[in-house]
């Protein structure tokens, strides 16, 4: 592809994001001034690029989007929910027209003409006034956090009046989070001539809050007229709570403005040829402590303003990845010739400094490994999206909360876990969630609730989808089984297992096959998915209160606990979660069936076993079960046993892909480089039992 | 073709051969397929596969899969020894080692220095070779890399 075309194919995918967040933000407080802009600016953006890459059709529908766009922002246009749907439509178009493009065969003119006709409707329509839009605003009073700057000169006889200035700080100390707090002290007088019962000192106050201006205002409502009381919405100047704005001011400025010092010591300060802060910090005005605190917040400020991203091909980061896992490989090797190093005087040096070399190696691997993590923000806002039409299309009210947005994930994880996430969700829509008539009769709010959850523990990454439906009815469930031949009639079941049974292929327990949860896929293919991620699912519900769908996945793909085994010469990794334990058994433990068939008594648990040498046909050094090893691991249907030469010790291992430069091997899920510089193949425990069971009756 | 001055140089590689033997005879691949040559290491064998799959190594942390030519051709087999190397060469995209005994020389073969490739007896498997090069009274066979290393060739020998 085209570089320019390919350049222009991911900025779009960024801004086509933005436009859909937005437009959905829009949806929730019209009044939102930024996002509008953001919005405008995105769908400006890919006019342009669009037109730069010679889509000229995609440039002119584009255009079309933007004015309308610029009529919202102009107040012209009033945000309601048939025009949002209409431009998420519009954006859902120009993304085909987008791909269609790419592909080398655009959309066909004559739809393009008509899905411009569609929004174009919206072009001509009148608005509301603005003060209508302001007060809808304030109704709703979820406007997101903003920043005020906050200054206040009381009149010095404002005791007496019954109002205390330090009341109005802890008025406002309530609404939001005070980010900076400066008291001007200049007018209190020497001791002498101080009145106790006079206000001298005056107020600047850095507030953050969710709430809309006019409560702030109504915190000062009974000093607003005899007071210098100003009010300034501030929130561009910052960003992740630090002032944009000091970058680019020299120290001095910041010290005057934040009251620290006079503006003319600072040009007294400035005529001394020194830096500014030292002077003064030498003539006594300020002291040293301050000067490097704002010196500190200034460099704060100068980070977040010039925090930027670069996009950087992921074949490059896992060229990268290969080049440090290798040097790891490498550097464990030199220590050990280190160590085999007789001389006193240059071996103890030299285990000191591989030491500290190994050390730095896996520091920068982890490192390496940390620029492939992505936050799960991207994905779960694209969820807002299927959750808002769904429940539009359903008639069914819904609301979705989301947390932990900030946790990071491998990013092939990312982009491999949205789709069974996506019908999870919708599952949680079309089943879970009832219509609004149905929750008022339960007693519910009608507006359902979905959530979304994120979190890391321990060595994994949690995804939890929870609604407030009508949960799981375990008998419908059951009887579906049974009806399938997946459960037994008349044989009791636990919870879980019966919960387990909607993974189950086959098994979809809505009466009706709705067009958007049923689209051919079941709970099976979102289990097996996930499972391929080396993840579980597992499923928790109560009747009437709703269902959780409680995700588990490991940090990353790259790298996995494993357990060395040796078959022969070979030495085989098997991942350590799938390892239930290891036995030598006595004779009288292995049993035959019908002379062939071989099994391995666990604790009075009869496990079959996998001679693994047969199943591979590689050569091994002992047939005899007594003399080897058996290794009990956790398949998907049963436990069993593989026999195995010997079990040499736990080892992380950086998974590598052999179908890459070769086929899937059956049995194996990829291979892992060893110390030695060896290929160790790291075995797929399902695929295994999967070859060995195949056909038989377990 | 932007780059004029490139094509020469390019038209030049691709009149390139590296010959390598088998046996007594001598092969042929472009050199602009080959990656580097390597002395022979042992790999690591994989499960169930036919036997001229040697199995997989390690080149500086990508897994690359080895075959030996001799036992794809159904050639007798030979020990390996000092002279014996891997030929890493890159098929569509992939990255693969071949088995041979030694590697010869780097020839220059023009169009009409190579002959279409022969009809034989039957037992003699000729979809592999791509056509005969003379050289100076020697005779190379030009082998087909693409196809030898191919997708359908890897699969169908799946059930041997």
């Amino acid at each position: 592809m085209d570089e320019l075309v390919k350049i222009f194919l991911e900025e779009s995918e960024d801004e086509i994001r933005e436009l859909e967040t937005g437009l959905m933000r829009l949806e929730e407080d019209s009044g939102d001034e930024d996002t509008i802009n953001r919005v405008f600016r995105a769908a400006h953006t890919i006019k342009g690029s669009a037109g730069l890459v010679g889509f000229e059709e995609v440039s002119n529908y584009t255009h079309t989007i933007e004015s309308i766009l610029d009529r919202i922002r102009k107040k012209e246009l009033t945000v309601t929910k048939a025009l949002v749907s209409s431009l998420l439509g519009g954006v859902d178009f120009l993304k085909r027209m987008i791909s269609a493009e790419v592909e080398g065969s655009p959309v066909d003119s004559n739809e393009v003409e008509e899905a411009l006709k569609h929004i174009k409707r919206f072009l001509g329509m009148k608005g509301v006034s603005r003060d209508a839009q302001g007060k809808a605003v304030e109704a709703t009073g979820k406007t997101p956090e903003k920043v005020y700057l906050i200054t206040m000169k009381f009149r010095p006889d404002i005791l007496s009046t019954g109002q205390d200035p330090l009341m109005l700080i802890r008025e406002l100390m309530d609404m939001g989070e005070i980010i900076e707090s400066r008291a001007f002290t200049e007018d209190i007088p020497g001791f002498y001539e101080l009145q106790p019962t006079t206000c001298y000192t005056s107020w600047e106050i850095v507030l953050k809050t969710s709430r809309p201006i006019s409560e702030i205002n109504n915190v000062f409502i009974f000093v607003m007229d005899e007071n210098e009381i100003s009010i300034h919405d501030i929130s561009s100047q910052y960003k992740n709570g630090v002032d944009l704005s000091l970058a680019e001011k020299p120290i001095g400025e910041i010290l005057v403005e934040k009251g620290i010092v006079r503006e003319t010591d600072v040009i007294e300060a400035l005529r001394e040829h020194k830096t500014t802060g030292q002077a003064l910090v030498e003539k006594g005005k300020v002291s040293r402590e301050t000067v490097e605190k704002m010196a500190l917040a200034q460099s704060e400020s100068r980070k977040v303003a010039k925090a930027t991203t670069i996009r950087v091909d992921t074949d490059k980061l896992d060229r990268l990845m290969n080049l440090v896992g290798e040097m790891v490989i490498s550097v464990a090797r030199v220590s050990q010739c280190a160590n085999e190093i007789t001389d006193a005087s240059v071996s103890k040096s030299l285990t000191a400094a591989t030491a500290s070399l190994e050390r730095i190696s896996r520091d920068l691997q982890e490192q390496v490994m940390r620029v492939r993590m992505v936050p799960v923000e991207g994905t779960f806002n694209r969820f807002k999206r299927v959750v808002r039409d769904m429940s539009f299309e359903l008639g069914k009210k819904i609301e979705i909360k989301m947390s932990g947005t900030e946790t990071e994930l491998d990013k092939n994880v990312i982009e491999q876990i949205s789709d069974p996430l996506k019908h999870m969700i919708r599952n949680s829509i079309d089943h879970g969630i009832e219509s609004p008539e149905g929750r008022r009769r339960k007693g519910k709010p009608e507006t359902g609730t979905i959530w979304l959850k994120a979190y890391q523990r321990e060595g994994n990454i949690y995804i939890e989808i929870s609604d407030d439906g009508r949960g799981i009815d375990k008998a419908k469930v059951l009887a579906k089984a049974v009806e399938k031949g997946i459960a037994e009639p008349g044989r009791s079941y636990t919870d879980k297992e019966i919960y387990e049974m909607l993974f189950a292929p086959g098994l979809s327990t809505a009466d009706r096959v709705s067009e958007l949860s049923g689209r051919g896929v079941g709970m099976d293919v979102v289990k097996r998915n996930i499972e391929e991620l080396r993840g579980t699912v597992e499923i928790s519900s109560e009747e009437n209160k709703g269902s959780t769908f409680k995700v588990k996945l490991p940090l990353t793909l790259a790298i996995i606990d494993g357990m060395m085994i040796r078959v022969g010469s070979e030495i085989l990794t098997i991942p350590l979660a799938m390892i239930d334990k290891s036995v030598r058994p006595s004779r009288t433990e292995i049993k035959t069936v019908e002379g062939k068939g071989e099994l391995v008594d666990i604790r009075g648990d009869y496990l079959p076993l996998v001679r693994l040498y047969d199943l591979f046909r590689i050569p091994s050094e002992k047939t005899d079960p007594t003399e080897a090893l058996v290794v009990v691991l956790h398949g998907a249907e049963n436990r069993f046993g593989i026999l195995v030469d010997d079990v040499l010790g736990q080892t992380q291992a950086v998974i590598k892909s052999i179908d890459k430069n070769f086929k899937k091997i059956e049995g194996t899920s990829g291979a892992t480089i060893l110390g030695n510089g060896r290929v160790s193949l790291i075995l797929d425990v399902h695929g295994i039992e999967k070859m060995a069971f195949v056909g038989s009756a377990m | 073709m932007a780059r004029a001055v490139n094509t020469e140089t390019a038209k030049n590689l691709s009149n390139q051969f590296v010959t390598f033997q088998l046996g007594s005879e001598t092969y042929g691949i472009p050199i602009l397929k080959l990656n580097e040559i390597i002395a022979y290491q042992n790999c690591t064998q994989i499960p169930n596969v036919p036997k001229f799959i040697k199995g997989v190594l390690n080149l500086r942390g990508v897994v690359v899969p080895v075959f030996d030519l001799r036992e794809r051709f159904g050639m007798e087999t030979k020990e390996y020894d000092q002279f014996t190397v891997i030929m890493v060469l890159d098929v569509s995209g992939r990255t693969m080692g071949l088995v041979v005994d030694a590697v010869s020389d780097v020839v220059t073969l023009h169009d009409d220095d190579i002959k279409p490739r022969p009809h034989f007896s039957t037992g003699i498997s000729t979809e592999f070779i791509k056509g005969m090069g003379i050289k100076d009274g020697s005779f190379i066979i030009i082998l087909d890399t693409d196809r030898l290393l191919s997708d359908e060739e890897l699969n169908m020998v799946d059930g041997v």
